[in-house]
């Protein structure tokens, strides 16, 4: 369930360096523009009550389960699983990760037994399309055009 | 000088193993993008997650962010361990508060507390109470009163120390 409060964080930095925020709550009901509005007016109404300066503004909703959550299985976060996808001009211009991937998505023979994603999988086929279909992008706004590759990573 | 936003949104997808350690899997979205739309696409792809993690998915936000462009210069001897503290009180009994770092001596009394007759603190609390500023408490309920406003210091973090010292 969503939060019913956005938290809105006005970020601050002093003449040391060190930086700050005041955080404050907007109903997560509205649109970020409706947000971003308010806090704009709240920004200039502080800046005269602060010798820091203004150097960030977040806006965030958060989602909350409604029940308790419980692991599935006993991979832990550090079998990772990564996924490459490519952008106009390059095959892994982005990647998103999968922590305590299911073993059951891998490749079971050749050289990437156990290590490669088998692309085909249906989970996987089902993730990848939910993350092209929403327009997800890497950090630069480009958006992935298809997954290219996968496999596992070791995190420590 | 001007906040300008950055080129995405951010998805962030929460979870937590077995053992009880926690991660994320991080997206991004044009910033453009409204926060019912990617809302819509986070139950899609935390569902798919959740067919191919061991780990339980525990929540996920997403994030819009903007950086002033060009900073201009902190006023000499700001610290933001100074906190001007603001309680408020909200419509449903309860309270809420927000701090401004490195509050200015000339909006404080002698002992410490702020001055509430100050021009610039009528006007904010004028703003923050008024339906104008779509401000809430965390739980949602609307500000109606300034309860107290005065000074504090928080201890300097590690990072906060002089590197030259």
């Amino acid at each position: 369930m969503l939060k019913p409060a956005a938290i809105v964080e006005l970020v601050w930095r002093d003449a040391s360096g060190s930086t700050s925020a005041t955080t404050v709550f907007a109903p997560s009901s509205l649109a970020v523009s409706a947000i971003d509005a308010s806090a704009t007016t709240l920004a200039s109404l502080l800046m005269p009550l602060t010798g820091c300066v203004l150097v960030a503004q977040r806006i965030k909703y958060v989602w909350v389960p409604d029940e308790p959550v419980v692991a599935s299985g006993n991979n832990l976060l550090t079998h990772t699983g990564v996924l490459f996808f490519s952008i106009d001009g390059s095959v892994s211009g982005g990647l998103v990760v999968i922590h305590a991937i299911d073993d059951s998505v891998f490749v079971s023979d050749g050289p990437g037994a156990g290590a490669v994603i088998d692309l085909e999988n249906a989970d996987i086929s089902a993730l990848v399309s939910a993350i092209l279909d929403a327009g997800m992008c890497n950090p630069f706004a480009v958006p992935f055009l298809d997954v290219s590759g996968g496999y596992l990573q070791s995190r420590l | 000088m001007a906040l300008v936003n950055t080129p995405t949104g951010q998805l962030k997808i929460d979870y937590r193993d077995a053992s009880g350690s926690r991660g994320s899997t991080i997206l991004h979205f044009p910033y453009d993008t409204l926060a019912a739309v990617v809302f819509t696409a986070a139950d899609a792809i935390s569902a798919s997650l959740n067919a191919l993690s061991d780990a339980a998915i525990d929540g996920y936000s997403i994030t819009y962010t903007k950086r002033e462009d060009t900073p201009a210069t902190p006023t000499a001897g700001s610290r933001v361990e100074e906190k001007g503290n603001f309680v408020w009180r909200t419509n449903n009994g309860r309270s809420t508060r927000f701090t401004i770092p490195a509050i200015v001596d000339s909006v404080l009394n002698e002992s410490g507390s702020i001055d509430k007759t100050d021009a610039l603190i009528a006007a904010l609390v004028a703003a923050v109470t008024d339906v104008d500023l779509v401000f809430a408490s965390a739980d949602g309920s609307d500000i109606t009163a300034l309860l107290e406003a005065y000074q504090s210091f928080r201890s300097s973090t590690k990072r906060q120390l002089p590197s030259d010292r």
